[in-house]
């Protein structure tokens, strides 16, 4: 009896894990036609050749496109993604790469990963660089890659987006109450950046193996590099992180947590940072010239987190 | 059992004493690398760290060159520069015939993703180990499920070698009786930096990156676990070489291809400690984000695999104390 029970575990366990194996080993899944991603991707344009590889990654299967880079999109609500491919006879490669996040705002998310670039009129926002287009529009996050590039690379790219994003039809939302909170002068160029997890953070500025911060999938943060005019030394770009949790309680755990665990412990990082809590709210900041500078960019950020919070119609 | 050159033949079997003997050698920092067989059952490819660091220093070669880098010519002559200099040999051939025999079946794990092993640095390295005996056709070039031989292979793989039953790559398990680790260079998001130590992730199946029902839990922890996979005795006891793509590494953003962050950097590093050469990559790449930004810009995440590679398998040293960098060629903007 046991024995079976045993087997019947074993049974139900292979049932409920085999169609995420297999998501994980098929690595492509055959195309269709009425995937909301593969309708976005373009025909090839004119001296550009389909290479034939046009390929969908569900899940974590976007693993085998871009193996540990998928953990990039994982953490912004990852849903699907479509690729393909064309090449040119001087041997260009053009790759259109269209995902889909469970929300806009997400898109918003991973697009500010790294915004940096000329901005051009593709989309809800758009980054152009050295053959790389990246935009977002509704729950799409899109990368179209010309390389090697040249002076025609821009336009190219540029009418392949627009080509894409005049076909999303979906709003395209940010987290507007996060991005209040940024200071109106003195935000570095392109350092803005909405996220969840902790990996996110790490990558952009790594704070500890441990998740201090109790960030996760539930938890909206928001991050910026701030140039202070009045530099006390060399290091005068400190670096604030809003979070905003699912409750004042886990609010005050990361409070605790980060407070404890960081801020506690006298070292050279604790001594440029500062945090404050406001209900389900956490302001951080890191890497400030010193104690002082922690607090006064502290008190900035709150002060407008008083002005969002407070009830309308209020003085 | 190894030849006069201490390299284990394709089909030698292993006796303690040739365990033994290779464990000495292994730990003497000797140029052909771990040559002993593991007391671990192989079939189970269960990392198993070394005994010891090598002993002394760890010794990388790093070449660059200002121009004519789109000819394999030149490639190749760098490479060969660059091995004579590792080996301490007179010319080319021989400074190839140290780590290769004509009967050998050498397997040649490039990248493929994102950031891809150049077609010409991969021809340059076919080219050398023929120089050495080893026929064309006995050369493998491959990434993943994706396999090609000799010149050709550099660009066209078709072949499909599988994997065992264990998830690791057949080339290494049943084909190959050495191994060549030819990767890019890159920052990547996840692990801090992808050179040679993560490169072997390309050797695997049967992964993904939440590590849900895999053969190998390598992604957690920054992947920092990615160091396990060169101490496979199957991967660590072949690999006899790494040559790094440096022509025009990633500094910032990788796997995923943002050109602003590539840079004609025109080089190759070589070495037979992963570590040591994966420790002078992070160095590089670490000066160029500060030069980029002008600020300090670490890594981040920190590259836990390299340093936990040392501490933890103890495959090859991290620390630039116990490397002997020789760099040759073009030496403005060395960045080390």
């Amino acid at each position: 009896m046991r024995l079976l029970f045993g087997k019947s575990l074993i049974t139900l366990a292979l049932i409920a894990v085999f169609p995420m194996l297999a998501s994980c080993n098929g690595g492509t899944t055959p195309v269709t036609d009425g995937r909301g991603q593969i309708r976005l991707l373009p025909d090839a344009p004119p001296e550009w050749r389909d290479t034939g590889r046009t390929h969908v990654y569900s899940g974590v299967a976007l693993s085998d496109y871009i193996n540990g880079g998928a953990e990039v999109y994982f953490a912004y609500g990852f849903r699907e993604a479509a690729v393909r491919e064309f090449e040119n006879s001087a041997g260009a490669r053009l790759t259109v790469e269209v995902y889909e996040m469970n929300r806009s705002e997400n898109a918003y998310g991973i697009f500010s990963t790294d915004s940096a670039g000329k901005r051009i009129p593709v989309g809800a926002d758009a980054s152009y660089g050295d053959g790389l287009l990246r935009f977002w529009k509704g729950p799409f996050f899109v990368r179209i890659l010309c390389y090697p590039s040249d002076p025609a690379t821009e336009a190219l790219v540029q009418n392949i987006g627009k080509g894409i994003a005049d076909l999303i039809n979906s709003d395209s939302r940010r987290p507007e109450s996060l991005l209040s909170l940024l200071p109106d002068i003195g935000v570095a160029a392109d350092s803005v950046c909405y996220f969840h997890r902790q990996t996110s953070l790490n990558n952009l500025r790594f704070l500890s193996d441990e998740n201090l911060l109790g960030l996760g999938d539930n938890v909206d943060a928001i991050t910026w590099e701030e140039i202070l005019e009045n530099k006390e030394s060399s290091q005068n770009r400190p670096r604030q992180i809003v979070l905003r949790y699912p409750s004042e309680s886990a609010a005050r755990e990361a409070s605790r947590n980060f407070t404890e665990k960081y801020i506690g412990v006298q070292n050279r990082f604790s001594a440029g940072a500062a945090t404050r809590l406001r209900s389900s709210w956490l302001i951080v900041v890191l890497d400030a010239p010193s104690k002082k500078a922690a607090n006064e960019a502290v008190d900035r950020t709150f002060a407008k987190l008083e002005t969002l919070e407070k009830p309308e119609g209020s003085p | 059992m190894k030849d006069e050159k201490g390299l284990k033949g394709p089909s030698l079997k292993c006796t303690r004493r040739d365990f033994l003997k290779g464990s000495a050698i292994g730990a003497a920092g000797v140029m052909l690398g771990p040559t002993g067989c593991s007391v671990m059952d192989k079939e189970s490819h269960k990392p198993v760290p070394n005994d010891a660091l090598p002993e002394g220093k760890s010794k990388v070669v790093l070449i660059r060159e200002k121009e004519g880098l789109d000819s394999d010519e030149k490639i190749m002559r760098m490479l060969e520069q660059a091995m004579i200099e590792l080996t301490g040999e007179t010319d080319g051939a021989r400074a190839w015939a140290k780590f290769f025999r004509p009967n050998d079946i050498v397997g040649v794990k490039m990248n493929v993703m994102m950031t891809p092993t150049s077609p010409q640095i991969s021809r340059a390295v076919t080219r050398g180990i023929m120089s050495a005996g080893v026929p064309e056709q006995k050369i493998i070039l491959w990434d993943r499920n994706d396999a090609g031989r000799g010149i050709e292979g550099s660009q066209v793989r078709n072949e499909k070698p599988g994997f065992d039953s264990k998830s690791l790559s057949r080339i290494v398990t049943n084909e190959a009786t050495a191994l060549v680790n030819v990767p890019g260079m890159k920052v990547h998001w996840l692990a801090g930096v992808a050179v040679a130590l993560k490169n072997w992730i390309g050797a695997i199946t049967n992964i993904n990156v939440p590590d849900i029902g895999v053969a190998y839990k390598i992604h957690g922890d920054s992947c920092s676990e990615c160091a396990s996979i060169n101490a496979i005795p199957a991967i660590r006891d072949k690999c006899r070489l790494i040559i790094v793509d440096s022509l025009k590494p990633l500094f910032h953003g990788g796997p995923q291809v943002n050109p602003r962050y590539l840079w004609p950097y025109r080089g190759i590093i070589i070495g037979v400690d992963p570590v040591a050469v994966d420790t002078v990559c992070m160095k590089i790449l670490e000066a160029k984000r500060r030069e980029f930004k002008g600020v300090e810009w670490p890594i981040s995440p920190p590259p836990k695999h390299v340093f936990l590679a040392e501490s933890k398998y103890r495959l090859g040293h991290a620390n630039m104390d116990r490397i002997e960098l020789v760099k040759l060629g073009w030496q403005e903007g060395a960045l080390v």
